[in-house]
Parts: structure tokens; C-alpha cells; sequence
């Protein structure tokens, strides 16, 4: 989907990883696992592959909330520490997730204070809409 | 429904296939715990990507895995994954495939073309699986045009299902099972 703010949007991601340090790549993402807008720095292939592994996790970590969670809501935040890396994620705007990788020594508390900043400030923007249904059936 | 305390046997079984095939509806169908959902709903950025077009009434996909449990017996029990369909998933296979035992694979008879990857896998891995036609109204090939449009050798089992039904879809898991069984004890007549 693109919307006329795109390259706003773009350019927010841009900011939150020069201004954070440690932040190396950010990308926001469709909860079925499309990327919708991400930094420069990564590759469009990049990309496309932490959309889909990042609504993997957010959608196995739901399961871990339904399971033993008070019920009350989903998932606050996932992060992941890997060899060379950690990758955040966050709930954004409806339908979509913020995901930020770092380095292996970053801030975490910074980062996530960060994201949630850039949530609260434009998570309206950062959103999935539902599809309509198809009138014309595709084979 | 707990794990009866009888149980002493348990197998991990893949239900693979295309997308929209109806693997999230068998897991859900048969089973005994609250199945393990990652579905979400297919949004607009997935315009011109996803065609769940033939699928009517879909609007979700799976972005991760579906799990559920079912025991046949008292002592066999068999731990489902059910793959997500998307190419863009299909990362997860590789994973979800070591340590299985056995496979189903299910297919739409509209979108035939679809299993070939996951037969091509399945292959690799050399894990056994069975397939089955998930009867979608208006599938019209017969179960043996299936067994020549995907070449599958005589020794797989092919049979009809119906994703959504319980005891068709346990019929499913029982034939993969039997299938199994015979080909272990062929290797121990082999080796005996
Ligand atoms: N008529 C009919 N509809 C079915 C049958 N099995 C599944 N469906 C429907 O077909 C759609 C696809 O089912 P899913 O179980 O989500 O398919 P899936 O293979 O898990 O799809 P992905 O995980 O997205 O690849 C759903 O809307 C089901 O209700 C069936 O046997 N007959
Ligand atoms: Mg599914």
C-alpha cells in the first residue's frame, strides 16, 4: 500500500535509527508479514524477510499471552537476542508492527523507549487496513 | 482434555500444502487441546500477493504454525503442526520438518501445482507423507488424475477429505499413521 506520507514515514525510521544508538535498521510491517516502509540500510530482500519472520514472532508470542497472559490484552513487545544482533518489535498502528534491529551491545532500554516514542507520535499512520473482499475470483 | 497418563507414544506430524488449502481448518478440526493460532488478517498490503480468491470467504492466513494434539488411542498420541502456506513462510518449513515422522499433504484439485514444493521438500527431508484432496465444492479431478498430475509413486496413499470434519480429517491422520507402520516394518523385514 502506499500513501502520499510514505516517504514521511520513511523518513521518521530514518531518524529514530540515526538518533539511537546501536539502532541499525527499522521497518514497519503489515501483521500478515508485508513490509509496508523500512530504512535504506537494509536491502528490499531484507526486508521482505523480517516482515514475514517478524509477524511470526509477534503471532507466537499472541499464543504465549492467550496462554498464560491475564487475558487483558496481546503483545506489549518481543525482543530477540542472536549472535551479532537483537531485533525489537512493537505493536504499531492497527494491523501493523514497528521492528528495529540493533547491535549486539545496544541500549535496550533506550531502544524500546524510542520505539514506543515513535508509536505514540505516529502509530495512527502506521496501519494495515483490512482487505476488501474480491469481487473478481483470481486463479 | 489432559494427556491420558497411558500414553506412550508420541508423533510429530506436519500437515503441509498451498496456500489456503484448508491446513488451519484439519488442525482446528481434530484437535483435543485449544489449537495454537497464528492467523491474521490479510490486509492491503497483500494486494496483488496473496490470491485467496478461490478460497471464498477467507480472510486470514497463517504466519507462523497451527498446533493442536490427538490422541488415537491410549497410548498414541500425535502432536499436529500445520505449515503456514505463503512463499514468504516458507522459511519455517525446514524447522517444522526435522524430527517429524510423518506428513500430510493437502490438496486443493483447482490449484494442483501448489503442493509441488511441498512434496519437493518433503522429499529432500525424506520424511513419509500421505496426500489428501480436501474436497472443496467444484473439484472435479478424479483421486487418480491427482496421483498422475503430482507423479506420486503407488506406495503413497491418496485419499478424500474433508478439512473441516472431524472424523474425515482423523480418518487422514490414521491413514498417514498405518502408512507408518508398514513402511517400518518393511525395513525390519529388510533387516531381519
Ligand atoms: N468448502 C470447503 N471449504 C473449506 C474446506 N476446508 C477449508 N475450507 C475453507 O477454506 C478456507 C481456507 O482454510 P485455511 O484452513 O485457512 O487454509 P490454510 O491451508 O491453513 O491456509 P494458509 O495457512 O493461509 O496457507 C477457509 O475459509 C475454510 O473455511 C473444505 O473442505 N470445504
Ligand atoms: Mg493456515
Amino acid at each position: 500500500m502506499t500513501m502520499a506520507t510514505d516517504a514521511n514515514l520513511t523518513w521518521m525510521l530514518e531518524s529514530l535509527v540515526e538518533q539511537t544508538a546501536g539502532a541499525t535498521h527499522a521497518l514497519v510491517l503489515s501483521r500478515d508479514g508485508l513490509k509496508l516502509c523500512h530504512t535504506s540500510g537494509m536491502s528490499i530482500d531484507q526486508a521482505d524477510q523480517l516482515s514475514a519472520i517478524a509477524a511470526g514472532v509477534q503471532a507466537l508470542s499472541q499464543g504465549a499471552s492467550v496462554e498464560f497472559g491475564d487475558g487483558t490484552g496481546g503483545v506489549r513487545h518481543s525482543m530477540t537476542e542472536f549472535h551479532g544482533g537483537i531485533l525489537f518489535i512493537v505493536e504499531a498502528g492497527e494491523g501493523a508492527h514497528l521492528a528495529v534491529v540493533a547491535a549486539e551491545d545496544a541500549d535496550v532500554g533506550l531502544i524500546g523507549h524510542r520505539m514506543n516514542e515513535l508509536v505514540e507520535q505516529i502509530g495512527a499512520f502506521l496501519i494495515a487496513p483490512p482487505r476488501q473482499p474480491e469481487r473478481t475470483q483470481q486463479a | 482434555m489432559p494427556l491420558a497418563g497411558t500414553v506412550t507414544e508420541g508423533l510429530k506430524i506436519v500437515i503441509v500444502g498451498g496456500f489456503g488449502v484448508g491446513k488451519t481448518t484439519m488442525v482446528r478440526a481434530v484437535s483435543e487441546i485449544r489449537p495454537l493460532s497464528t492467523e491474521e488478517t490479510m490486509t492491503q498490503a497483500g494486494e496483488g500477493i496473496d490470491h485467496p480468491g478461490l478460497a471464498d470467504g477467507k480472510t486470514t492466513t497463517t504466519v507462523a504454525f497451527d498446533f493442536g494434539r490427538i490422541s488415537l488411542d491410549d497410548q498414541m498420541v500425535l502432536y499436529l503442526f500445520g505449515a503456514p502456506g505463503q512463499e514468504r513462510f516458507w522459511f519455517v518449513w525446514d524447522r517444522l520438518f526435522s524430527g517429524t515422522l510423518g506428513a500430510v499433504v493437502l490438496v486443493d484439485t483447482r490449484r494442483l501445482a501448489d503442493s509441488w514444493y511441498a512434496i519437493d521438500r518433503l522429499e529432500h527431508h525424506r520424511t513419509p507423507f500421505i496426500v489428501a484432496r480436501n474436497n472443496f465444492p467444484g473439484s472435479t479431478h478424479s483421486i487418480e488424475d491427482v496421483r498422475d498430475a503430482l507423479s506420486l509413486p503407488d506406495d503413497v496413499p491418496l485419499i478424500d477429505c474433508d478439512a473441516r470434519d472431524r472424523a474425515s480429517a482423523k480418518k487422514v491422520l490414521i491413514t498417514l499413521v498405518d502408512h507408518l507402520y508398514e513402511l517400518s516394518t518393511a525395513k525390519e523385514a529388510v533387516l531381519s
